[in-house]
């Protein structure tokens, strides 16, 4: 079970915020906000606001809060309504998403963070490297994408991606075989398999 | 690698190389501002809802329970507690104040209503107010432009909801009758109410309370300064107004006189003169309440006009009811109806309503000639009217087929041809429980068999393409939008069924090589398809996903040559300057479309890139000095920029300063 900033153990945070305790809120908005900020960014991508995403997920997780029943720790319900929030605004958006070719998703931090003077070409291909990763998350199926965000970059396993996503643990490795497979031969460019 | 990576079958060198790629990819690091601008966004949104329904239910559920559990086991104290609960329900109800048999009497236009569900899991959606239909406690009307609703509350109480105006139905009963206008205007006859008889209109801002008279409410909301204003207008007898923050200072407002309640203050009544409006929606109002007679179970008829080209005058006996698309209730017996609308021929019938028909009547009216026989008035000395076709309806039979006028009477409820076939019921069960393999099915029998007319196949045919989408199957999809389009008649719906199919291979299908053939399909099919601007964009875009660099740089060429005037078009050239320089390395043409971004679109979003990039061009062209002069530029423009760094770099940190 994870634990706040602060000493209060979990169970009676959430125990406050249902009772509108503001201070509690802000509390638990604060230990939640950057687990939920990465995962609707891995999950959307630089082309949608995210920052809109991670409203509706808080949101979601404050009025849903009192029919938490705790069959699940708050770590895998949070991952759990973010995804499927982030889900949501992929479908809702789906239509008006448009292919961009030149998006670079925030490459000028790789420069930022290069001081080194022949850093130019490096970051230059580093952004290069960064655009076609996003593109081919961007290319893969929500499900796909989930079990790829959560395994490879969030560092979840087999089982607690299955317990997230509610599906069998089979499924979800299938899912992580295909999203991985496909990722290869879209990024094989710049893999020396 | 970490263990876990052991875990998974298939685990190889290159999924731990392709694990350690994704994991570079990291979002930007917000800073704290944003992080308090997000958090305000959150609680401000969070305030302004209404408390989730689900909460109180669960805790109800979890108090009910128990007792539940309890009273199983002895059967004794069960049955006592049932005649208990009972009683108390029966109690509840007998000193409850009785409903009232309110209908909607008239409506013209699009008016919608909304029937507030009980579960906050419920669906809701807004439906078609249909005229003699009962108005219900917890039902939100509302009406669009050009559109009205009468509603008959009682016997000499109704109220006529103006254009563009919403209305919830907060309380309905014998004792109180309590209505909250969200938007809009509402024209109110009120007849006198007994003691202990409450007839009350909220607003956002205000409350009115009423003892028996006619007035007029408006609603008007000002988003952009986050302000409301309530307008009342009191045409008979006296209304009291409060604003709801001190609803115990109420003003009383007589009749002539007007009152306003801008945010939360109440300003000083002015006398008003006979206002045009209001008053002609009274006198509608009060035609309409004439015919409502609540105890006689409404012995009326109900009388659909509609008309092509819609928006012409209805009259019913030389009174003026309304304008078309128009249903309304009538008494039984023969009635005159007449049309009106500028430059077309005037058009009157006579109609048959019955109380236990319902009568549609659809006319197209001819437009007036350019040259109209003048008639000879100067030697009569009066203007002869020319007499006018004479139409009567009595019954299905007796149903007359005229060039100009189709009119139908149809038995109450009745039952369109898909919907009453068992495999479209049972489809749609299906479907709504979920089971969309099922739905597919039943649809698919349905299709089969004969006699079904186009409109049907087209619907049944929708709907498979609908379940195909749910259950994942785009290539079903897309084979049936194909079948519709081979169907449907019209350019516009042939545009969209296109668009569609294109949209599917691109999203879900990725069978950009087909994509590729059915947009320049598109485009010499729709020349002037409302998806063409965005086709462009599509093929370009397909085409340097398909590693044509080349073709996407001259789709862009046309778009833009094409669309030259678009808003948007700014991505476009971008995007061509993006494709000419990073896969194409032509860097004289990049610089050229980088220019012209920046020369056009000086606001563009794109600007800072374009003149970072157009730099980047000019230095590998080996136009150092000029290409120095453009990073100076950008420096100087966007001392903060994302490319800074990289602009140092080629400068000298001394230079970029």
């Amino acid at each position: 079970m994870s634990r706040s900033k602060s000493a209060m153990p979990i169970e009676q945070l959430i125990e406050r915020c249902i009772r509108g305790d503001r201070k509690c809120q802000l509390m638990l908005f604060d230990t939640y906000k950057a687990k939920v900020h990465g995962i609707a960014w891995k999950m959307l991508g630089p082309r949608f606001d995210v920052d809109d995403a991670v409203q509706e997920i808080f949101i979601n997780l404050f009025q849903s809060l009192p029919t938490f029943k705790w069959l699940c720790s708050v770590d895998t319900w949070v991952y759990r309504l973010s995804l499927k929030t982030c889900t949501d605004h992929l479908r809702r958006k789906y239509r008006k998403r448009k292919v961009d070719i030149t998006a670079d998703g925030g490459e000028a931090e790789l420069f930022a963070a290069d001081e080194s003077p022949e850093a130019t070409t490096t970051s230059v291909e580093r952004k290069e490297l960064r655009q076609q990763l996003i593109m081919a998350l961007d290319k893969l199926t929500t499900e796909k994408r989930q079990v790829v965000v959560l395994f490879e970059m969030e560092g979840k396993t087999i089982e607690e991606i299955a317990e997230i996503i509610q599906a069998p643990p089979g499924t979800i490795k299938s899912r992580l075989f295909h999203g991985r497979n496909e990722l290869k031969s879209h990024l094989k460019r710049y893999m020396d398999l | 690698m970490s263990k876990r990576h052991l875990q998974t079958p298939g685990n190889s060198p290159s999924s731990e190389q392709l694990g350690e790629l994704l994991r570079t990819l990291t979002p930007p690091r917000k800073t704290e501002g944003e992080w308090d601008h997000l958090r305000e966004g959150v609680f401000e949104a969070l305030d302004c809802r209404a408390p989730a329904r689900s909460s109180h239910t669960q805790s109800t559920l979890s108090f009910i329970l128990p007792w539940i559990t309890f009273i199983r086991r002895p059967s004794v104290v069960s049955a006592v507690l049932g005649i208990i609960v009972l009683s108390v329900i029966t109690s509840y109800y007998a000193g409850r104040p009785g409903d009232i048999p309110a209908v909607v009497l008239r409506t013209q236009g699009e008016a919608q209503v909304l029937s507030k569900g009980q579960s906050s899991g419920e669906h809701r959606w807004w439906k078609q107010t249909e005229v003699s239909s009962p108005v219900r406690q917890n039902q939100v009307f509302q009406t669009g432009e050009n559109a009205s609703l009468s509603l008959g509350l009682e016997k000499a109480t109704g109220l006529e909801l103006a254009a563009s105006s919403a209305l919830g139905i907060e309380e309905l009963n014998t004792e109180t009758i309590s209505l909250f206008l969200y938007r809009g205007s509402v024209t109110a006859e009120v007849s006198p109410r007994d003691e202990g008889q409450e007839f009350v209109i909220t607003t956002p801002n205000a409350e009115l309370r009423v003892v028996g008279t006619a007035f007029r409410v408006d609603v008007e909301l000002d988003t952009e300064e986050n302000d409301v204003q309530t307008l009342l207008t009191v045409m008979r007898g006296e209304v009291t107004m409060a604003t709801r923050l001190n609803v115990d200072q109420a003003v009383a407002i007589k009749e002539g006189h007007r009152l306003v309640s801008r945010g939360t203050n109440l300003q000083r009544p002015q006398r008003v003169f006979e206002e045009e409006d209001a008053m002609r929606e009274l006198r509608g109002l009060r035609r309409a309440l004439s015919r409502f007679e609540p105890e006689n179970k409404i012995p009326l008829g109900l009388l659909r006009v509609t008309s092509q080209p819609p928006g012409a005058e209805v009259y019913v006996d030389g009174t003026p009811e309304g304008t078309t698309p128009l249903a309304l209730l009538l008494s039984e017996g023969d009635r005159k109806l007449s049309l009106n609308y500028l430059n077309y021929e005037p058009f009157d019938t006579t109609v048959l309503v019955q109380s236990d028909t319902d009568g549609k009547i659809g006319i197209r009216l001819d437009q007036k000639s350019a040259i109209e026989e003048q008639p000879d008035s100067a030697e009569s000395g009066r203007t002869t009217v020319p007499e006018r076709p004479q139409r009567t309806v009595k019954t299905r039979k007796q149903e007359e087929k005229r060039d100009k006028v189709s009119i139908e009477v149809v038995e109450k409820d009745p039952v369109p041809e898909l919907i009453s076939r068992v495999e479209y019921q049972r489809a749609n069960k299906a479907k709504n429980r979920g089971d969309y393999s099922e739905a597919l099915a039943q649809l698919e029998l349905l299709l089969e068999q004969a006699r079904l007319s186009d409109n049907d196949r087209l619907q049944i045919l929708d709907e498979i393409v609908k379940t195909a989408k749910r259950l994942g199957d785009y290539n079903r999809a897309v084979r049936e939008l194909e079948k519709m389009y081979a169907l449907v008649d019209t350019g516009r719906k042939k545009d969209i069924l296109l668009w569609e199919m294109i949209t599917i291979k691109v999203d879900r299908l990725r069978t950009y090589h087909e994509v590729e053939m059915d947009l320049v399909e598109y485009m010499v099919t729709q020349p002037n398809g409302i998806w063409r601007y965005e086709a462009y964009q599509k093929l370009a875009e397909v085409q340097y996903l398909l590693d044509k660099p080349r073709a996407a740089a001259r789709t862009y060429e046309k778009l833009i040559q094409k669309f030259g005037r678009e808003e948007d078009l700014d991505a476009a050239l971008y995007a061509l300057a993006h494709v000419l320089r990073h896969d194409l390395k032509i860097y004289e043409e990049a610089v050229r479309w980088y220019s012209r971004l920046i020369k056009e679109f000086p606001r563009s979003t794109h600007l800072e890139d374009a003149v970072f990039w157009r730099a980047e061009c000019l230095w590998k062209l080996g136009r150092i000095s000029q290409a120095n002069e453009e990073f100076r530029k950008y420096a100087e423009l966007f001392p903060q920029g994302r490319w800074r760094q990289a602009v140092r770099q080629h400068l000298g940190p001394a230079a970029a300063q």
